[in-house]
């Protein structure tokens, strides 16, 4: 697909342009903090070199007459230095046109992503590369040992596909159900500001609490996010419908696949807070809703409704305009109404063992939106676990409880924050 | 580092108090903070004063009139061409004069707004359409005289040919409008419907035949389906 001169927006990709605006971005951030202050040139040269090799990076989003596709970008893209406000819409002049930006501050680098383009994983894969290009032009000794995809790996035309089209089988069928969950509510902040507390959690310690538990670690914080969102009652909707944990799930793990495009999906844990809880309860919940939705079968179900809706003859002959207005009213009660959060875990991130002497530690933040005002983002790396909350409002209950709860199951956390006083 | 007693965690900030829960931090040791962010800074909101001026005098002139127009003389409602004339006023500056869309877009604008405008001032005037000077011979006009413009365009900015094609499209189409009306008998003037229809269908034909493999690409992905 390389040599095509542009491509179709993949199944997971098509719904972004039309749902983003200022407060609800659909944009999430991975940094890495390395050992030294960050040289923007070089990180600028490494972004150039980098940027020919990720041809699904290099474009610019263009409108059709019934679809948006992308076509490749002749612009530069340019370093900046880290903003105070995180994941800003994509829709900014400075951006020439390119749906990622790549930052710095002191020693951290940071990629930030419109989900039109990848996924959390796909980004993690282009940072490391950037990381990487940028070492070896600092003139550091860092070989890939298979693990970066470097400028002379060659793209791969499978790097590009949409695997949900190809694991598309129509004779799979899916039962929707997608109730209105409970949500969060607070106190916005008046402008688009987000405060992001990350913790740092060490992997030892949590797989000492997961043993006695008998659950995995996604598991385990899923369930002591829902716990202390219980406990939260003056940042919760007064309703009796349930919490709705929404979990994204990397189908890489199910579906033999290369993109570096979108392929992930998501499951709902869904619990209801109408009666007294315990954390047990919780947990056995979570269990037993992971053990049934992450199944390779209920997850290829899934595809097939997103990819069926695609592939509508209705849905393909409507013009862009009717289209996004249909997507963006339905977004509001298919995308956010049935999730209460979003707890993204992008899982461990192996670096070369060359490289990992210099890149302290890996950062991955969701945004969170006025529509859904905490996300929360999971990262491991060299057996430290980064967990990051970022809020669009001014009540800390929920933080202030999970941490609390953490406390007690008896881990270290060190806190850090991006917020002055509120 | 510092430390929140009663959150039980440790925090790595400059700050005097607990992120979470307000209370004073104790400090444990001298270490630096872990990582640093960059300090908030209010969001600065461009607004464009001009444009908001013009708002405001064109809003305020075309209630003023309408009032005027209500009250003194409801037979002639001539406030509508004070009114038509701030839509287009508007229109200029806002989407064509001040913005950075592609030529062949404000050109495709412009045809529409005149035509919705003098059609509007026909109407107040004349009190009927059919055969009217605007969907006689302003509105074909206009069309002819706008895809002539864009054929210009297109050949001198050959470069962003991509980015016009699909108002150039448009435009097109466009063209064969005066004809439908001339044949819904909306007016019986043929010539300069007919004229614009020609012209129209001549550079449909001219593009069939001198179109190369970009113009093909181009109309492929911007039909996609």
């Amino acid at each position: 697909m390389s040599t095509k001169k542009w491509y179709k927006l993949d199944n997971a990709a098509k719904i972004f342009p039309s749902v983003t605006n200022k407060g609800r971005t659909n944009t999430f951030r991975v940094s890495m903090i390395l050992d030294h202050e960050i040289k923007p040139e070089v990180l600028q040269e490494a972004l150039e070199i980098v940027i020919k090799r990720f041809v699904n990076l290099n474009v610019k989003l263009k409108r059709g007459l019934f679809w948006y596709y992308f076509e490749p970008n002749d612009a530069k893209p340019k370093v900046v230095k880290e903003s105070p406000y995180i994941c800003q819409s994509y829709k900014r002049k400075d951006l020439n046109n390119f749906l990622f930006e790549l930052s710095y501050y002191d020693n951290r680098i940071t990629l930030e992503t419109f989900h039109s383009l990848t996924d959390g994983t796909g980004a993690m894969e282009m940072l490391k590369s950037i990381c990487f290009t940028y070492l070896k032009l600092m003139g550091y000794d860092v070989e890939d040992e298979g693990l970066v995809l470097t400028e002379d790996t060659e793209v791969r035309r499978e790097e590009l596909e949409d695997s949900f089209v190809k694991n598309y089988d129509p004779k799979v069928k899916y039962p929707r159900n997608a109730g209105r969950a409970m949500h969060f509510v607070g106190t916005e902040y008046d402008d688009l500001w987000l405060a992001v507390i990350k913790s740092i959690m060490d992997v030892n310690q949590l797989k000492e609490i997961t043993k006695k538990y008998d659950c995995t670690i996604t598991e385990f914080l899923g369930s002591a996010i829902i716990y202390s969102a219980y406990k939260s009652p003056n940042v919760l909707e007064k309703t009796k419908r349930p919490f709705k944990l929404f979990v994204p799930v990397n189908l890489r793990r199910f579906f033999l696949t290369q993109t570096l495009r979108n392929f992930s999906l998501f499951i709902r844990s869904s619990i209801s807070f109408d009666k007294e809880l315990t954390f047990k309860d919780i947990l056995d919940k979570v269990k037993a809703d992971f053990k049934d939705q992450i199944q390779k079968d209920k997850l290829q179900a899934q595809i097939v409704a997103n990819v069926k809706l695609e592939k509508n003859f209705i849905m393909r002959i409507m013009p862009l305009f009717i289209k996004e207005l249909v997507l963006k009213l339905g977004y509001k009660t298919w995308g956010e109404g049935p999730n209460s959060l979003s707890f993204s875990n992008l899982g461990v991130v192996q670096l070369p063992k060359s490289m990992s002497k210099y890149v302290k530690r890996i950062n991955f933040t969701s945004g969170a939106s006025r529509g859904s005002l905490i996300g929360i983002g999971v990262v491991s790396y060299n057996n430290q676990l980064v967990l990051s909350i970022s809020s669009a409002m001014v009540e800390r209950d929920f933080q202030k409880n999970l941490f609390r709860f953490l406390a007690d199951e008896g881990l270290d956390i060190i806190i850090e924050t991006n917020e002055l006083e509120v | 580092m510092k430390k929140c007693k009663q959150c039980r965690v440790k925090v790595s900030t400059t700050r005097k108090t607990c992120p979470l829960c307000g209370n004073f931090l104790e400090i444990i040791n001298d270490d630096p903070v872990l990582t640093t962010y960059p300090p908030h800074q209010p969001l600065v909101q461009k607004r464009n004063l001009f444009l908001r001026i013009l708002a405001f005098i064109l809003i305020v002139s075309s209630l003023i009139s309408l009032l005027i127009n209500l009250i003194y003389n409801k037979d002639n409602l001539w406030s509508f061409y004070i009114i038509g004339g701030s839509i287009y006023l508007w229109i200029l500056f806002k989407s064509t004069i001040l913005s950075k869309t592609p030529i062949a877009k404000k050109l495709i604008i412009q045809m529409i707004v005149i035509s919705l405008v003098v059609a509007l001032i026909d109407y107040v005037s004349d009190k009927k359409l059919i055969n009217g000077w605007s969907v006689s011979y302003v509105i074909p006009v206009l069309s002819f005289v706008t895809t002539v413009a864009n054929i210009i365009v297109i050949m001198i900015k050959r470069m962003k040919y991509s980015d016009y094609i699909l108002y150039f499209l448009g435009t097109i189409f466009l063209g064969f409008v005066p004809m439908i009306l001339y044949l819904l008998k909306v007016t019986n003037i043929l010539w300069p419907s007919l004229s614009a229809a020609c012209l129209s269908l001549v550079t449909i034909i001219g593009m069939i035949v001198f179109g190369d493999r970009q113009t093909k690409d181009e109309i492929k992905k911007r039909f996609h389906i």
